[in-house]
């Protein structure tokens, strides 16, 4: 299942989806609180943002096109008749297309040099992919918690993550090493994982229940490799935070080839991601208030 | 001192997935499944344990026969966005009913079940 979850054109357009979104959050936020005021923003970080902001306008469009197609189980030639209904009848369809207006925003705000507003747009850009997900489709007051933890941890992962491209940018831009910039970036990205840590534990609390046999479902078993990407790209961060940062600017070649290791990590975590939002999560058993239903049956549609 | 809050941090991180995503199940519903009514229902509601999609989403009816019972389509609950509903033919005959469903969670993953009630004045 792990490996047709893998296979899944949907898996790599949402991964592309969400690095393209992290991305722009992380370059934009490392430009307003990393780098010292009156510094120089190496070339490259307008254009990395832009990009992202393009990529994100363009795998959200066709993230849209790709579950019209599922919910309304025809070919992709025959999307098109339908996607306008998905588009303006589905939630998930209403929020695709503000969040590709978003996107385009985001562009249009840093073609003005308006690197704030783009910064705006680029944090509810990634925080609102939490209306897409499972947090977002709760109720009550549990699901608003989930719902705000889920935006959180987004933000957080935006910060941290998306941050690392403009991190290696700075090292490689600046042979001498950005030593104060490098240092509040670590100091961020601390905070974040904490962020990402407490609100993870929520968003599990949610969707996990703790199994019998921990490896049985697909879910978990996608989710036990993210969590060893997890691992491994925390003890990176944690040698460049105590390690190699400190050491600067002698050190600033090991530790943009650590940055670059890390990113990698972090985009096959992505991929992951990707990968566990078409798979079903051990929270499937209804909790239902009712007695045990009798006669009654119920399965669902493989994605 | 910090690289002992890391690694706890890094510990904790173990447990930290990203929107994911579930299926939608029935919660309850009106009649309950199973269940015998003395007199023939207006409608069915049935509630999920996640909102629903109303316009991709429906509620089928069938008698014993297998001949559909319900009219028009299925709506959803009035401020209960996990809700869906659907009004049934007036003064329903005795005998056992059979409620299909079939939902869109808002998180767009589908589901299907189905459980019966009795009319027994």
């Amino acid at each position: 299942m792990l490996t047709a979850a893998l296979g899944d054109p949907l898996v790599m357009v949402r991964a592309v989806h969400f690095a393209a979104c992290t991305v722009a959050m992380g370059t934009l936020a490392f430009s307003e609180f990393a780098v010292p005021r009156g510094a120089g923003l190496p070339r490259g970080f307008n254009t990395m943002a832009a990009a992202a902001f393009a990529v994100a306008a363009l795998s959200g469009t066709l993230w849209l096109v790709l579950i019209a197609r599922n919910i309304l189980d025809v070919p992709l030639a025959g999307v098109w008749d339908g996607l306008a209904d998905v588009a303006a009848g589905t939630r998930f369809g209403r929020v695709a297309c503000l969040r590709v207006g978003l996107a385009l925003a985001g562009l249009a705000a840093l073609a003005f040099g308006a690197r704030r507003a783009a910064l705006g747009a680029a944090a509810l850009l990634i925080a609102s992919i939490a209306f897409t997900g499972h947090a977002g489709a709760g109720t009550g007051l549990h699901g608003t918690i989930h719902f705000v933890s889920d935006m959180v941890h987004l933000l957080a992962a935006g910060v941290w993550l998306g941050g690392l491209p403009a991190l290696i940018c700075l090292l490689l831009a600046n042979p001498a090493g950005p030593a104060a910039a490098t240092r509040r970036f670590g100091s961020i990205a601390m905070a974040s994982v904490a962020i990402i840590a407490v609100t993870g534990l929520i968003n599990t609390a949610y969707l996990v229940r703790v199994p019998s046999e921990p490896l049985a479902s697909a879910y978990n078993r996608v989710l036990a490799l993210k969590l060893a990407l997890f691992a491994a790209m925390l003890a990176l961060a944690a040698g460049n935070r105590f390690w190699l940062t400190p050491s600067l600017p002698r050190t600033a070649f090991r530790l943009a080839v650590a940055v670059v290791a890390e990113t990698a990590l972090g985009l096959a975590a992505l991929i992951l991601v990707g990968a566990l939002g078409t798979l079903q999560p051990p929270v499937s058993l209804p909790s239902s208030s009712a007695p045990i239903n009798h006669g009654a049956t119920e399965h669902a549609h493989p994605d | 001192m910090k690289r002992i809050a890391f690694i706890l941090i890094a510990c904790v991180l173990a447990l930290a997935p990203v929107s994911a995503l579930a299926h939608a199940h029935m919660d309850q519903s009106k009649p309950a499944s199973g269940s015998t009514v003395a007199a023939s229902p207006n409608e069915v509601s049935v509630s999920f344990t996640e909102a629903v999609e109303p316009k991709f989403s429906s509620i089928v009816v069938q008698d014993a026969k297998g001949v559909a019972v319900q009219v028009g389509k299925a709506e959803g609950g009035a401020g209960n966005t996990a809700e869906l509903k659907v009004k049934l033919k007036p003064s329903l005959p005795p005998g056992v009913y059979t409620v299909i469903w079939k939902i869109l969670s808002v998180d767009t993953h589908r589901t299907e079940g189905s459980f019966r009630f009795t009319v027994k004045p």
